[in-house]
């Protein structure tokens, strides 16, 4: 008798309960049963149901023993400026936060993930620790339901195929850099802040040339090494096809260059001169 | 004969002294004349003496002056002109080519960009973003009505967000769009209607005062103003000919406690979204309202939130013993909800 009342009460329930609408963060693929040895792409969305919101982060798991992970577009992303690009922080992990200056209201890719399967085996792409913050002026938390996504590995039907990417033959977007000084970044010294964006494939990472010192990779802000700011700096963006957008600062005291440039060759040739009088008294010393 | 190779060393070192002293003067006076004559400021969106252009400022230099009949010029970091985005409509893409028999002129490409038009506030500053950054900005008409393109844009998705200022310089809320930009297409997104701003005389009223609401928007249009309590309220007032409203409310209704306040426009059936939304606490006392802090979140007091801002804040994000400047929710760390803090009242 208890089990038949209980079982009226909990159907009457669930048909009066009305839906709740929740943001969702959720994947999209062509397939949940994806070949052994293929590309295969998973896209990961955003949808704020109804609401305004300007900031989220979380993490993805996935099993590292089943999927190799190939590369992570964000390309196309509805997020503009990432306080951590999505990246791998260990096998199976992947890392993300970042913010939509002015809000976002909507259903938009946060990025796509391309794995290679690895072995015939069913499993599930989680999501875990995520945060939506509202557009409110005070950050806070929109409640979130994580959907994860289970898929199971197939062997082949064909020969595994061979995937070239040609989609992406564009360099990443002009930008210029801002030359500034930060006080609660780097004191008195000269930083470079920068970001641009590469529309298909997303931006890779930035380099940076000054002066005399090797190019070497770089992310903003960055502390510049020439702080009398009298050489060229050269920043290049390099999207994730390898395509490059070469931005140049001209030195703000060239002057300091030229002079120090003059200097040392006269000093070149003094101490050469010098070496050769030293040698030449040698000489004659031992002579006498 | 030591102390003859002494000698030259001392001569050797006087002499290398000597050299230092006098470029080291030349250059000092080289300095002071540069502090003179060096005006221009690359990257303040103005064209100055000695800058080919300034991001969008070209002066009077079009295509037309590097001899293209078509397309758009964009500026380089460094401000001098890129003129690869100009064309030639007439010119083959593929000319010559040895022995051909007559083949014809394929259409010369469309710029890659976008047209965006809408209404705002009379004669307001108009400004957009792209992705985040100021991409252009223009003055409204006096009818309210702007428009105004981006070009040189490559195809894939963008979010735009469009706002303005009022008489007062108070913004009023982003309007944001995500939006696909084709490849060799201009899109054109119109109708964009900007939120009024939106002020009150006072944050805090005792039951029963009368407060005075107001702010900026389209010319003559329908304004309405709600009240959220636990019963909304619905006030109608006009904007006048500079998109100006104001309008007054007794809060007898009102019960003890917080309350928001916002308001919308509508012309010819078009429709704003609302404004942003104000605090009303209806308790013991009268207290002057206060436009909302923005300036905390200008972290290098430049008067924009933009790049630097995040840079900073992004900077400390996570680590242990931020400045308390950069800690805009004053809860002694540097997470996602300063930075969501930023993001809203973000000015590029």
């Amino acid at each position: 008798m208890k089990l038949k009342l209980f079982t009226i009460f909990f159907l009457i329930t669930i048909c009066l309960a009305q839906p709740v609408a929740a943001a969702q963060l959720y994947f999209k693929s062509t397939t949940s049963e994806p070949a052994v040895s293929t590309n295969w792409q998973v896209s990961f969305w955003l949808d704020t149901a109804g609401e305004q919101i300007n900031a989220l982060e979380g993490t993805i798991s996935f099993p590292s023993q089943l999927l190799e992970l190939n590369n992570i577009n964000n390309g196309s992303s509805i997020i503009n400026f990432w306080l951590e690009d999505p990246y791998q922080i260990s096998p199976g992990q992947i890392k993300f936060s970042g913010i939509i200056p002015g809000g976002f209201n909507g259903q938009a890719q946060i990025f796509t993930i391309n794995f290679r399967p690895q072995n015939e085996a069913a499993d599930t792409i989680r999501l875990s620790e995520t945060k939506l913050l509202l557009n409110d002026g005070q950050g806070a938390e929109l409640p979130t339901t994580n959907l994860n996504f289970h898929f199971q590995i197939t062997q082949p039907q064909n020969p595994p195929e061979i995937v070239i990417d040609v989609s992406d033959q564009y360099p990443p977007e002009n930008f210029v850099p801002i030359l500034t000084k930060v006080p609660e970044i780097a004191g008195n010294k000269y930083l470079l802040i920068f970001s641009t964006q590469d529309k298909a494939s997303g931006i890779d990472y930035y380099e940076i040339k000054e002066s005399f010192w090797p190019a070497k990779k770089i992310q903003s802000p960055y502390i510049l090494k020439d702080q009398s700011l009298s050489s060229t700096i050269t920043i290049r963006a390099v999207d994730k096809a390898g395509n490059v957008r070469t931005v140049k600062i001209p030195p703000t005291n060239p002057s300091n260059f030229k002079f120090l440039l003059k200097f040392a060759i006269i000093l070149i040739i003094i101490i050469l001169i010098w070496f050769l009088a030293i040698k030449l008294l040698w000489k004659n010393k031992k002579q006498n | 004969m030591f102390s003859k190779t002494r000698i030259i060393i001392f001569l050797f070192l006087f002499f290398i002294t000597g050299i230092f002293f006098i470029f080291k003067y030349s250059r000092a006076e080289t300095s002071n004349l540069n502090a003179d004559i060096k005006i221009s400021v690359c990257g303040n969106f103005v064209m100055e003496g000695g800058e080919e252009c300034d991001n969008y400022d070209f002066g009077s230099q079009s295509c037309s002056t590097y001899g293209y009949s078509s397309g758009s010029l964009s500026c380089n970091a460094d401000c001098t002109i890129d003129a690869t985005g100009c064309y030639d409509e007439t010119t083959p893409t593929n000319p010559g080519g040895g022995g051909g028999g007559g083949g014809s002129t394929p259409p010369a490409s469309s710029p890659t960009g976008i047209n965006i038009s809408g209404r705002a506030f009379p004669l307001s500053q108009v400004t957009i973003l792209k992705d985040g950054q100021i991409a252009a900005s223009t003055i409204a008409g006096p009818d309210s009505l702007f428009s105004l393109s981006l070009t040189s844009l490559s195809a894939g998705y963008y979010n735009f967000a469009v706002y303005s200022e009022d008489e007062n310089n108070i913004k009023s809320a982003m309007f944001v769009f995500n939006i696909y930009i084709i490849s060799g297409a201009m899109t054109s997104v119109s109708g964009i209607f900007i939120a009024p701003t939106i002020s009150v005389d006072q944050s805090q009223v005792p039951q029963g005062e009368i407060i005075t609401i107001f702010g900026q928007s389209t010319k003559n249009a329908d304004i309405s103003i709600q009240i959220n309590s636990e019963e909304t309220h619905i006030i109608n007032a006009n904007s006048d000919s500079n998109g100006i409203y104001l309008s007054s409310f007794d809060t007898t209704p009102l019960e003890e406690g917080n309350h928001t306040i916002k308001s919308r426009a509508s012309l010819a059936n078009e429709y704003s979204p609302f404004s942003k939304s104000l605090g009303l606490l209806v308790g013991d006392e009268s207290l002057i309202y206060l436009e909302p802090n923005a300036q905390k979140s200008d972290i290098n007091n430049d008067g924009h939130i933009n790049l630097i801002d995040f840079s900073i804040v992004a900077y400390w994000y996570q680590r242990p013993n931020p400045p308390d400047n950069v800690d805009l929710n004053g809860d002694g760390q540097v997470n996602l909800i300063d930075l969501s803090i930023m993001a809203y009242y973000w000015t590029g």
